[in-house]
């Protein structure tokens, strides 16, 4: 990726797949791999401090024997969520603008 | 790297958090270890040679501590209340947390070496001053008794006056850098608190 993910921009989108449905680490780290270029451990911070802000919480399921950690957005999370979604279409548009009007706009 | 090494090691670099962090990010990395060889598993390969693969991936725990560490410090000094001892303890996180980044960590050593060189150097500048006012102070005191002494000996007024007045005002120019290292080094001391702490607290936002 030429351009630098933000933490604020991972955040949305860790939260963008939970909205969706609940899931564990290594499989959120797996879908997300698939289309942005992250490293495997820079969800833990994300997911931890997601869940400190009380965007997210966990719950454990008994998979085969041992313990898997399930992440679920919260109701804060998706408003938070929805924030996001505005913010970066702000953010988008006001790039498309720069990248296609050139230095005519302020 | 084996499994073992790759948690024994990353527990080590995490050992400065409270429990409970540690605990949280240790149980996070062993199970992803586990559903990632399990994901990977085929009729080529085995447990071992997968775990080495993924941990290979992974990256070296010293960074992944470094990375929880950094997160862990930032969002506890926003949240957490302050008590003395948690603030110390917060504080030494702080630190670490500083030297954790790796793109930091010559900025982190450069910034150090910096504010060391300038408190050795205002330090140093205290320092003389002290000194001078205690060779004025001595020296002024010293020729005051010789003038007595002439005085005593020569009934010289003249030289009498002379060598008192001079003692005095060197006894005085003493006192004024006495009192100027007293300004000196109190004022460094809370400039460099001040600045720590506008340090720090850069930091965390940033």
């Amino acid at each position: 990726m030429v351009f630098q993910l933000g933490s604020t921009l991972l955040d949305a989108c860790v939260l963008s797949v939970l909205s969706k449905e609940d899931t564990y680490g290594y499989v959120l780290t797996q879908n997300l791999k698939e289309v942005i270029d992250i490293s495997e451990s820079a969800l833990y911070p994300v997911l931890r401090r997601l869940q400190k802000d009380n965007y997210l919480t966990t719950y454990d399921q008994a998979h085969q024997g041992r313990n898997r950690r399930y992440y679920a957005i919260t109701d804060n999370g998706m408003k938070k969520f929805c924030e996001y979604v505005y913010e970066w279409n702000v953010y988008k548009n006001k790039i498309d603008k720069v990248l296609q009007g050139g230095s005519r706009y302020e | 790297m084996n499994r073992t090494e790759f948690m024994s090691q990353l527990k080590e670099n995490l050992s400065n958090l409270p429990v409970e962090e540690r605990e949280n990010a240790i149980s996070y990395y062993t199970e992803y270890l586990d559903d990632a060889v399990a994901g990977n598993l085929n009729e080529n390969s085995n447990t071992s040679i997968e775990e080495e693969r993924i941990i290979r991936e992974l990256g070296s725990p010293s960074k992944i501590a470094s990375q929880i560490i950094g997160n862990y410090a930032v969002s506890d000094i926003a949240t957490s209340p302050k008590s003395a001892k948690k603030g110390l303890s917060t504080l030494w996180i702080v630190i670490l947390a500083i030297f954790a980044s790796p793109i930091a960590l010559p900025i982190a050593f450069g910034a150090v070496a910096l504010a060391f060189a300038l408190i050795v150097t205002i330090f140093s500048f205290i320092f003389a001053f002290a000194l001078v006012a205690a060779a004025c102070i001595a020296s002024g005191g010293f020729v005051i008794i010789v003038g007595f002494r002439i005085l005593l000996t020569s009934f010289d007024f003249a030289t009498f006056f002379l060598f008192v007045g001079g003692g005095l005002i060197t006894i005085a120019i003493g006192i004024i850098f006495g009192w100027l290292t007293m300004f000196l080094t109190k004022k460094s001391l809370s400039l460099m608190a001040q600045l720590l702490g506008k340090f720090l607290l850069r930091r965390n936002l940033a």
